[in-house]
């Protein structure tokens, strides 16, 4: 597979649309900016694919918020415990 | 704790630490402490020297409330504030990673045009592989992966937090998760 991301389609160059990715996910691409990233993710699929992966590692990421467990009770009590004491010096 | 506590805005904790309100010291360490204990550990590297600067954050907070000006939020100033003391303690994981190699040679490591790009994605939803290789990163990496990605702080927050503008944080976020896409294609599922 040639894997030059000097391609062009819809006027953006593959490597500028790798650029823009995060400002495109963000939302922070201006109207025209963005519409024209979504005019070359349109007809490429490779952009298209690797957007796709990019979008889910970075929900991925958010995820694993999730995965840590709350505080405990006493993790909690532990630390506040240790701080009373320290200002009570 | 009253109600009245818990239902105080952080600037009004703060506020209130400054004129040495330890109830109101005791809710803000509540609301904050796992995010805070979160992020050392990503940036000091261990549990135990987290455990010891989570401490000194609070305590730096409580004798500097006073001088909380609002250009930040109190969530902001608490993030430099533990930054700040990972760094002044050399706790700082600094390992930097390369800061010159071209976006588009990260793209392709990352999988851009490859056969299976999907594969970063397929993995990424396995949350022990995902943990895996973001605690492989070099640690400025995993610092503004955490705080951007995972803890979903905004990028203006995130850049305040590193000591960066907005448009260089955007920079350093981009090639962090390129490196972790790459990290993660290395790999092989189980």
């Amino acid at each position: 597979m040639n894997k030059s991301l000097d391609n062009v389609f819809a006027g953006l160059r593959c490597g500028d649309v790798l650029d823009r990715l995060p400002s495109y996910l963000d939302g922070s691409l201006a109207t025209e900016a963005r519409a024209a990233v979504e005019n070359h993710l349109r007809q490429c699929r490779r952009c298209a694919q690797f957007g796709g992966a990019y979008g889910a590692v970075v929900d991925g990421l958010h995820a694993l918020l999730n995965e840590v467990p709350a505080a405990s009770t006493e993790e909690t009590q532990r630390l506040q415990a240790a701080l009373a004491a320290k200002l009570d010096q | 704790m009253s109600p009245s506590a818990q239902a105080a805005t952080d600037e009004q904790l703060i506020q209130a630490c400054a004129g040495g309100d330890r109830e109101a010291f005791a809710v803000l360490v509540a609301r904050y402490h796992r995010a805070l204990l979160r992020y050392l550990m990503t940036a000091a590297g261990s549990r135990d020297d987290a455990e010891d600067l989570l401490q000194e954050t609070f305590l730096a907070a409580w004798k500097n409330a006073g001088g909380f000006r609002a250009e930040a939020s109190v969530k902001t100033w608490l993030y430099v504030l533990a930054r700040n003391l990972a760094f002044q303690s050399r706790r700082h994981a600094d390992r930097m990673p390369e800061a010159d190699t071209p976006i588009e040679e990260l793209g392709l490591a990352a999988g851009w045009g490859s056969a299976s790009p999907e594969t970063a994605a397929i993995q990424s939803q396995q949350r022990e592989w995902l943990a895996k290789a973001l605690a492989s990163l070099p640690g400025p990496d995993r610092e503004i992966l955490l705080l951007r990605d995972v803890e979903g702080l905004p990028g203006e927050q995130t850049a305040v937090i590193l000591g960066l503008a907005l448009p260089a944080m955007k920079t350093r976020l981009h090639r962090a998760r390129l490196r972790l896409m790459a990290t993660i294609r290395k790999e092989e599922l189980p």
